[in-house]
């Protein structure tokens, strides 16, 4: 009994240590690839809009210590600002959208097709991203650029960044509203679950003060989702900010310039490393290389700090 | 002893007890199941009504009618009549609304709402008058004081009420209830969920309510209902077996059924 509770714990304590140590080592991998491009580019990196190869035909020039191609410069500040606006845009439009389905989906559809409604919505999910990115790249662009985009900056121009020009349909908006589709099924899934485990004794205890279904929603079933919310849109947060692929296909890749309005072409950090991995491997000093690292250990950086900010927002008084 | 309840012109107290809920000839059922067969009984006014019996012998069936909470649930059917006042609540036209005014509900867990404590009391309060916000707060005292929480609670009404212990959660739902001003408090198994001390203190209160309200309690507890009941109802698989004054009940009842029961033969 003894030896097969220490066994046991000790199996336990290794795998969950597993998981912190593969943080640690991802860290540190990232560190230690992109440790020329930190010394060459300084804090700069994060602060400029300078991403430029330099003279892939000249001869190499050493600058603080590491040797670079000349008029080589390396600074993402279009893309910290591309990827954090995409995701903010994402997350603005897919948790009023999740909460709506998940309340649906858990009150409003009748239990006989409730399981399969649902079970679209998890597959919904499951879609590769690349596949959302075709939808968007097709369907989605033409449409919003032709139809949608230039009444939205003719009515609502008033707003600061929705006025003219519209744009190709490649740009922000459209990227934070494919990341938001993708992120609506992961919230509604999770949330879903969350209402379903509302006491059935609380909600007839509503009912029985007097008040209707609906009034049962709002009031009691939805407070009561504060928490799994910000837990979940952490992790639909976390989704967008690294999403790849469907951002690349959408964006508008922009290079070192910022978007003016919503509608401007923008590249995210992650869908910047995958569209410039082919030139950077160009570079015989490879300094282009070790950049890309440095932005994956931005973008990991910055996925810890937003987690960590999501955490230290909720509330710890009303708890589940 | 029905038509002397309804009778406006008879005051209430002329009538040795009026007849606060008549129920007559009362099926249940779930889906298939027949969960009450033909119950007929009258809890009286500002009287405490226990209904005792073992699991799933249909009491909690019977209490859930009394305010039409099974209603929620599809495929339920209740048949017969179940006169509030003499007007019969299971007919559709009745308002659910003043249904819901008229009788109040205390559930087995305490079940707070998410809000805070006073919000807890306001909120039910909200859906059947406009109160202006002194008139509120008096109300909300009021409530918390008949349901003896108000020196607990009076420093922290604006703190959530799942910070309060799970009698006291269990006090804040009886003054949710009451706050509403209803007639009759439903109370389904109370103290089933609290400890000792907070059982004897919920009872004591019951004690008081009965003055105001009319008061029906489920319970498995005998002793509890021995010491709080006035009238006792015995059902066993669906049926009223025995209803009559609980110290008859506990002593000399009719049905050797009754006797088996409160002596701890079975159940």
């Amino acid at each position: 009994m003894r030896t097969s509770d220490a066994l046991f714990r000790t199996t336990v304590t290794a795998v969950a240590a597993l998981i912190p140590l593969i943080l640690l080592a991802l860290l540190a991998f990232l560190v230690h690839d992109s440790w020329p491009a930190l010394r060459f580019n300084g804090f700069h990196f994060l602060t400029r809009n300078a991403w430029n190869l330099g003279n892939q035909y000249g001869d190499p020039v050493t600058v603080h210590g590491e040797l670079v191609m000349p008029g080589a410069s390396f600074a993402i500040l279009f893309l910290i600002v591309g990827t954090l606006a995409s995701s903010l845009i994402a997350l603005l439009l897919a948790v009023p959208l999740g909460i709506g389905a998940a309340v649906f989906l858990a009150e409003a559809v009748p239990p006989r097709i409730r399981t399969y409604a649902s079970l679209l919505v998890e597959l919904l999910a499951s879609v590769p991203s690349v596949v959302f990115g075709l939808w968007g790249y097709v369907l989605l662009i033409p449409l919003l650029a032709r139809h949608v985009y230039p009444h939205l900056a003719h009515w609502f121009g008033f707003i600061p960044f929705f006025g003219a020009p519209s744009g190709s349909g490649y740009g922000l908006l459209t990227a934070g509203i494919v990341l938001a589709l993708m992120c609506v099924p992961l919230i509604a899934a999770n949330l879903r679950e969350a209402i379903e485990s509302t006491p059935q004794a609380l909600r007839e205890a509503g009912l029985a003060v007097g008040a209707t279904r609906f009034e049962v929603v709002r009031k009691i079933v939805l407070p009561r989702l504060r928490l799994p919310l910000i837990g979940v849109s952490t992790l639909a947060l976390g989704r967008a900010l690294g999403e790849t692929m469907a951002v690349l296909m959408i964006s508008g890749n922009a290079l070192n310039i910022l978007p003016q309005n919503v509608y401007s072409p923008i590249s995210t950090m992650a869908s910047f490393m995958v569209s410039q991995l082919d030139s950077a491997l160009q570079d015989p000093t490879n300094m282009a290389v070790h950049s890309i690292s440095e932005i994956g250990l931005a973008l990991l950086l910055l996925s810890l700090v937003v987690n960590a900010m999501a955490r230290l927002l909720v509330p710890r008084d009303l708890g589940a | 002893m029905t038509d002397a309840a309804v009778d406006p012109h008879m005051p209430p107290m002329a009538a040795p007890v009026a007849t606060k809920i008549a129920v007559r000839r009362l099926d249940f059922f779930y889906q298939s199941f027949h969960a009450l067969k033909s119950v007929t009984m009258d809890v009286p006014e500002r009287q405490v009504t226990a209904i005792i019996g073992p699991s799933g012998c249909g009491k909690s069936t019977l209490l859930r009618i009394f305010n039409r909470i099974y209603a929620i649930y599809p495929k339920l059917v209740a048949r017969g009549e179940v006169l509030l006042d003499g007007e019969n609540i299971l007919d559709a036209r009745y308002p659910l609304n003043r249904l819901r005014s008229k009788v109040g509900m205390v559930f087995q867990k305490p079940v707070p709402f998410p809000m805070s404590i006073y919000e807890n009391i306001a909120y039910g309060i909200r859906h059947h008058e406009r109160l202006a916000r002194p008139q509120m707060d008096d109300r909300v005292e009021q409530a918390l004081r008949q349901a003896a929480l108000w020196d607990e609670a009076k420093d922290k009404l604006k703190q959530s009420a799942l910070g309060l212990s799970g009698g006291q959660q269990q006090r804040l739902c009886i003054a949710r209830a009451i706050a509403l001003k209803p007639e009759v408090l439903l109370l389904d198994e109370p103290t089933s969920a609290l400890d000792p001390i907070a059982t004897g203190r919920i009872e004591q209160l019951i004690e008081e309510l009965k003055r105001e309200f009319t008061i029906v309690i489920v319970t498995h507890n005998m002793q509890q209902a021995a010491r709080v009941s006035d009238k006792t109802a015995f059902m066993y698989m669906g049926e009223l077996i025995e209803f009559g004054d609980t110290e008859k009940i506990f002593t000399t009842p009719d049905k050797k059924q009754t006797e088996d029961y409160v002596t701890g033969r079975f159940g």
